[in-house]
C-alpha cells in the first residue's frame, strides 16, 4: 500500500538529482557535488556544486515528494526565497545570504 | 516491478546522502559549552595606512535544548605584541536559523562531526569549523577568513578604532585552540 508513494517520492529524489548532476558532470566528472546532511528541525539536507557555487535544498513536497529546490537562480542572483539559506560543506566555498564566500 | 525499480533507487538515494551515525546532534550538544580561540596573522589598512598585525578571536559558545544557544565572541586587536582594542558580541539564537550580526548575518550549521559558524561582514566573511571529538568531549578549530566573491578585500569594524572600518588585506590562521565542557 505505501510502497507506491515511497516508490515514486524516491524516484523524483533520483530523478532531481541526476538532472542537478547533469550539467556539472561535464566539467568535472562526479568531483562538484557535496551533500550535507539534514538535521531533524534544524536544516534540511543541501546538495552544493562547488564548482559552479549552485546550491539545492531537499525540500519535502505535498503530496510527500522530495525535490532539489535550487538555493540560485543560473546566473548567480540569489533566489528570493532563499536570502537567508545559508549552503556549506567541507569545500573552499559556502554561500550566506546570496552571497559567496572562499577561503 | 514497482517494487524492484523503488529498491534500485533507494539504494542509489542512501549511497548519495551521507549516514547521520557518528554526527553530531543537537541532542549530543545539549548542555554543552565551547571555548575556542584563534590566532591570525593579519596585514591590514586602517585609516589609509597598511600594518602587520595579529588578532585573535574568541568564541564562547553555550547550548541548550532545541539548539538553542548563547554565544559571545571577542575580537582583540594586537600590534606589536600589545592589546589595541578589542570589539565584544553576544548572540542568542538556534542553531540553523541565520540572524543579523553586526552589519553581516551569522549562523551555526550542524554538518557532520562538525559544528560551522558562518558569519559575514560589510564585504567577506569567516567560516569557524569546530571538530567535536567521537565523545563529544573535545574539539579543535579551523577559522579561515573568507574572500567574498566580487567584493574586493575583507572589510569589518576595527577593533582598535571604534568607528573605522579596517581592510583585511590578507589573514593566516597561527594557532587556535579549543575546549569542550558540560
Amino acid at each position: 500500500m505505501t510502497v507506491r508513494p515511497l516508490a515514486a517520492g524516491v524516484a523524483v529524489v533520483l530523478a532531481s538529482l541526476l538532472a542537478a548532476a547533469a550539467p556539472a558532470q561535464a566539467q568535472t566528472p562526479g568531483a562538484c557535488f557535496e551533500v550535507v546532511a539534514a538535521q531533524a528541525g534544524v536544516q534540511p539536507a543541501i546538495l552544493v556544486d562547488k564548482c559552479s557555487g549552485k546550491t539545492w535544498q531537499l525540500i519535502k513536497g505535498r503530496r510527500g515528494a522530495y525535490r532539489w529546490t535550487a538555493l540560485s537562480h543560473d546566473d548567480g542572483a540569489p533566489a528570493a526565497s532563499a536570502a537567508a539559506a545559508p549552503a556549506t560543506g567541507a569545500g573552499k566555498c559556502f554561500t550566506f545570504e546570496g552571497r559567496k564566500f572562499c577561503e | 516491478m514497482m517494487l524492484r525499480a523503488a529498491g534500485g533507487v533507494i539504494a542509489t538515494a542512501v549511497a548519495v546522502l551521507p549516514c547521520a551515525a557518528g554526527a553530531v546532534t543537537l541532542e549530543s550538544l545539549q548542555g554543552a559549552t565551547i571555548e575556542a580561540t584563534s590566532m591570525y596573522d593579519t596585514h591590514i589598512r586602517l585609516d589609509g595606512r597598511e600594518f602587520d598585525a595579529q588578532t585573535r578571536w574568541s568564541v564562547r559558545l553555550s547550548i541548550a535544548a532545541a539548539g538553542a544557544f548563547n554565544a559571545s565572541f571577542v575580537r582583540t586587536a594586537i600590534y606589536q605584541g600589545r592589546e589595541k582594542g578589542s570589539l565584544n558580541r553576544s548572540l542568542a539564537g538556534t542553531i540553523g536559523t541565520p540572524q543579523q550580526a553586526g552589519k553581516g548575518h551569522a549562523v551555526w550549521l550542524l554538518a557532520g562531526d562538525k559544528l560551522i559558524l558562518l558569519r559575514t561582514f560589510e564585504a567577506g566573511g569567516f567560516k569557524a569549523e569546530i571538530t567535536l571529538s567521537p565523545d563529544g568531549n573535545g574539539c579543535s578549530m579551523r577559522a579561515p577568513l573568507a574572500r567574498e566573491v566580487g567584493a574586493g578585500n575583507t572589510r569589518m569594524q576595527s577593533a582598535s578604532r571604534p568607528g573605522s572600518q579596517v581592510e583585511v588585506l590578507s589573514a593566516t590562521q597561527a594557532s587556535s585552540t579549543c575546549k569542550v565542557s558540560r
